[in-house]
């Protein structure tokens, strides 16, 4: 069992549930709180690959502007 | 995990300063003295290009917090940047050449691929190379 956000190992033997190292709570008694392997879940990867995916775009997409403006030499 | 003890530093990171000067040194002495002939006037900038923006791009990622710690880039962030400029700069912008005045050179790729080869292959020593460091 780990922490959703850090990836902590959690203990549900404790008295509070709640992550060790970041704090954030969960319920050892439903699992959408926390994750079974010390890995980012499907929807956290999708959405951590889109934007990274958008932000190049705009990086490169600004820097075609750049050149636009003659000011690269490229 | 610990904490490199020399992480990567993003903006200060080695190969994004030198690509920084030698992007300088080809746009300001070079190029107009046509020195260096078709490889600095056509590819020189191509094969800087990731060298360069990937630190940037993850710089930005990171003061945002996408991107979390001082890890070198992983092959696919630098796969990722590679395919962003490609789509970018030779399937977007030659559709427009009446705004943009970049042709689409197909060798433009190849210069963009050896950037990015050469940058992570010294990022994935110094990541090697510290990993190392650390266990000492």
């Amino acid at each position: 069992m780990f922490c959703r956000k850090c990836y902590a190992k959690l203990d549900p033997a404790e008295e509070f549930h709640r992550c060790p190292r970041c704090e954030r709570g969960y319920d050892p008694t439903d699992r959408s709180t926390y994750l079974p392997r010390p890995f980012p879940g499907k929807l956290r990867i999708i959405w951590y690959v889109i934007t990274t995916s958008i932000i190049s775009l705009v990086a490169a997409y600004i820097i075609a502007c750049f050149q636009l403006a003659g000011a690269s030499g490229h | 995990m610990s904490e490199s003890p020399r992480p990567f530093r993003y903006l200060a990171d080695p190969v994004c300063i030198t690509s920084l000067i030698l992007y300088t040194i080809n746009r300001y002495v070079l190029k107009p003295h046509h020195i260096g002939g078709w490889f600095t006037h056509g590819y020189l900038n191509d094969v800087l290009c990731l060298p360069l923006f990937v630190p940037m791009i993850l710089y930005f990622q990171h003061i945002i917090g996408l991107r979390k710690g001082f890890e070198y880039p992983h092959v696919w962030e630098i796969l990722q940047n590679f395919a962003a400029f490609t789509v970018i700069f030779q399937a977007v912008i030659p559709r427009f050449p009446k705004t943009f005045i970049s042709a689409g050179d197909p060798y433009d790729i190849i210069a963009y691929l050896v950037g990015g080869v050469i940058a992570g292959f010294y990022w994935h020593r110094r990541a090697k190379h510290d990993e190392i460091d650390s266990r000492i």
